[in-house]
C-alpha cells in the first residue's frame, strides 16, 4: 500500500489518501466501532456523531498500529474531531513512516 | 445501628433458567446441566469433556459501549442484572445514589479474553494490537467494575475474587454494609464463564468426574458413595438486597430476608477443606442471625461431589446441626457454578421458599457410610414447612461462607 505524497516527498491534507487506505481505515470503524458504512463520510464528527470516547480514540491509534504500523502521538490523536482528520493523520505518519523506510 | 435486610430482586443466566422459578422447576423435574464438549479434550488435553454451558445467551444482546470491556462474565452479569433490577421494580435514580452500593465477585476475571490476549502477547511478543479494552476484560475485579460503569453505580463497589465463596461472600458483604448503615441497598452476586483452562485445574487436581462420561446425567453425584468429581460450568446471578424500611415504603417485592451471615478462613491448606473451620462459619452465621440451629428448616450445602470436600462438609454439619436437619446440594443436578454457584443455589432456595419444598441432590443413590448420618433429601423434592434456609460456599484458599434467609413475613 502506497500512499500519495508531495513532489518533494511530504505529506499533504491536500492530497487524497487511496481508497484502499480509505477502506482500510472505514472497516477498523465498521469492525471496532461497529459502525454502519454509510455513516462514515468525511464530516462526521466521531464523538458527537459517531459515539467513539476517549478509549475509543486509545483503541483507534492500537489499530493504526496494528493496520498501517504508524504510531501517531497521542498529543496529535487528541486534536482529532471528524473522520476527515483521521485520514489527514493516517496520511501523514503513513507518509513519513514510507519516507523513513526508503 | 443494626438494620433488617431483605432481598428484592433476583435475576440469573444459569444452564437451569433465568428467574427463581424456572431453576427451581428445572431441579424439580431432575434435569441435568451437564453435556458432553469433546472440545474440551482436543484442545486443552483434559481427561474429563464434562461441562455445565449456559446455551442459549446472546452476548450481542447490549451496546457496544458496554460490550467493548466485557468478556462472557460481565456480559452474563449484565444480563442477570437487567432481570433482577426489574423484577425489583427498581428505579434507575436509586442506582445512582452514593448509598446503593455494587457487590460483585468471580473467581477469574474473563478466562476467553484472557486467552486471546496473552496467545497473541507471547506469539509476538509484543503489545501490537493489544486494545486498552481488553484489560478492561480480564482484571480479576472485571465483572463489578463493568456493571457499576453500565448501570451507574455511584456507592461503594466491591468485588470478592474468593473462587467458589465469591458469590455468597458478595451477597454477604453487601448484607452486612446494609445491616450497619453504610448502605442502603446493594446489587450483589457473581459471575463465572466456562473455559476450558478451569475444566484443566480441576482435572489436574484429580477433582473431575471422570466415570460416567457416557451416561453424563449421572454425574455429579454429591455425598453418594460412587462419586468421583465435580463438573465444571458457568453462569451469573445477581440479588438486589434493600433496607428492609425503605424497600417496604416503595412497595417493593420481598422475596426473603437476610438473617444471618459469616464467613471465615481454614488457615490451614489451600485445598484441603476443614470440617471445623466450615462449623465455626456456620456457628457464627447463626448467632448473627439469633437463631439456635433447630430454627434452621433446611441446609443448602456446598457438596460438590469431590470426594475429601462432600465428607468435611457433613460433618461439619452434623456438628453444628445434628441428623434431624433436612440437607441437599443441587450441584449433582447444576455442575459447579464456581463464582455463580453460591448466588444461582441461593436463587433456587428462594424457589423452595415459595413452594415450600426442598430439593433433593439429584444423583444421590447410597450415602457414603464416610459421611455424616444427616437428613440426606434424595429421590425426589421434598414438601415440608420451609421457612429458614442455611446456604453454604467454599473454596480453594480454605475461604468458607455461611447465609441464613428466611421466607419473607409480612
Amino acid at each position: 500500500m502506497k500512499c500519495l505524497l508531495n513532489a518533494d516527498g511530504a505529506t499533504s491534507g491536500s492530497v487524497p489518501l487511496e481508497p484502499e487506505m480509505i477502506q482500510s481505515i472505514h472497516t477498523i470503524f465498521v469492525e471496532l466501532f461497529e459502525i454502519k458504512p454509510e455513516r462514515l463520510t468525511p464530516q462526521a464528527k466521531l464523538f458527537e456523531e459517531l459515539g467513539l470516547d476517549s478509549l475509543d480514540a486509545i483503541d483507534l491509534v492500537v489499530s493504526f498500529e496494528r493496520v498501517f504500523k504508524i504510531k501517531p502521538p497521542h498529543s496529535e490523536v487528541r486534536d482529532i474531531r471528524t473522520l476527515s482528520d483521521v485520514y489527514s493523520l493516517v496520511q501523514r505518519y503513513y507518509g513519513l513512516e514510507n519516507v523513513a523506510a526508503s | 445501628m443494626k438494620r433488617r435486610v431483605v432481598i428484592t430482586g433476583a435475576g440469573f443466566v444459569s444452564p437451569a433458567g433465568v428467574t427463581c422459578q424456572e431453576i427451581f422447576a428445572f431441579l424439580s423435574v431432575g434435569k441435568s446441566a451437564v453435556r458432553r464438549r469433546p472440545e474440551l479434550s482436543k484442545v486443552f488435553g483434559v481427561q474429563s469433556d464434562l461441562c455445565a454451558p449456559v446455551e442459549d445467551f446472546d452476548e450481542k444482546d447490549f451496546p457496544r459501549q458496554w460490550r467493548r470491556s466485557m468478556s462472557r462474565i460481565s456480559l452474563m452479569a449484565a444480563a442477570a442484572t437487567q432481570s433482577a433490577l426489574a423484577r425489583a421494580g427498581w428505579d434507575e435514580k436509586l442506582t445512582q445514589s452514593s448509598r446503593t452500593g455494587l457487590s460483585f465477585g468471580s473467581t477469574m476475571g474473563g478466562t476467553s479474553a484472557i486467552e486471546k490476549a496473552f496467545r497473541a502477547l507471547f506469539e509476538t511478543q509484543a503489545f501490537e494490537g493489544f486494545l486498552s479494552t481488553t484489560f478492561l476484560q480480564i482484571m480479576s475485579h472485571t465483572a463489578a467494575a463493568n456493571l457499576a460503569t453500565a448501570f451507574g453505580i455511584q456507592g461503594r463497589m466491591l468485588a470478592s475474587c474468593t473462587a467458589c465463596a465469591s458469590s455468597l461472600q458478595s451477597i454477604g458483604f453487601a448484607y452486612e454494609n446494609i445491616k450497619y448503615g453504610l448502605s442502603d441497598a446493594f446489587i450483589c452476586g457473581g459471575a463465572e464463564e466456562l473455559h476450558g483452562v478451569m475444566v484443566g485445574v480441576f482435572d489436574t487436581m484429580k477433582a473431575t468426574s471422570m466415570q460416567f462420561l457416557n451416561c453424563f446425567s449421572s454425574t455429579p453425584r454429591p455425598f453418594d458413595t460412587t462419586r468421583d468429581g465435580l463438573v465444571v460450568g458457568e453462569g451469573a446471578g445477581t440479588l438486589l438486597l434493600e433496607e428492609r424500611e425503605s424497600a417496604l415504603r416503595r412497595g417493593a417485592p420481598i422475596l426473603a430476608e437476610v438473617l444471618g451471615f459469616s464467613t471465615g478462613s481454614d488457615g490451614g491448606h489451600m485445598t484441603n477443606p476443614s470440617r471445623e473451620a466450615m462449623a465455626r462459619v456456620m456457628q457464627e452465621a447463626l448467632l448473627d442471625a439469633q437463631l439456635s440451629p433447630h430454627q434452621v428448616d433446611y441446609v443448602n450445602a456446598h457438596a460438590t461431589a469431590t470426594p475429601v470436600g462432600d465428607v468435611a462438609e457433613s460433618h461439619a454439619i452434623y456438628q453444628i446441626f445434628g441428623g434431624e436437619t433436612p440437607v441437599s446440594s443441587l450441584k449433582g443436578s447444576l455442575g459447579h457454578l464456581m463464582g455463580a454457584s453460591g448466588v444461582i443455589e441461593l436463587g433456587a432456595c428462594l424457589g423452595m421458599l415459595e413452594n415450600e419444598m426442598a430439593m433433593h441432590t439429584q444423583n444421590l443413590r447410597e450415602t457414603d457410610p464416610a459421611c455424616a448420618a444427616l437428613d440426606y433429601v434424595k429421590s425426589e423434592p421434598r414438601p415440608m414447612k420451609l421457612n429458614t434456609v442455611l446456604k453454604n460456599s467454599f473454596g480453594f484458599g480454605g475461604v468458607n461462607a455461611s447465609i441464613i434467609i428466611r421466607k419473607a413475613i409480612s
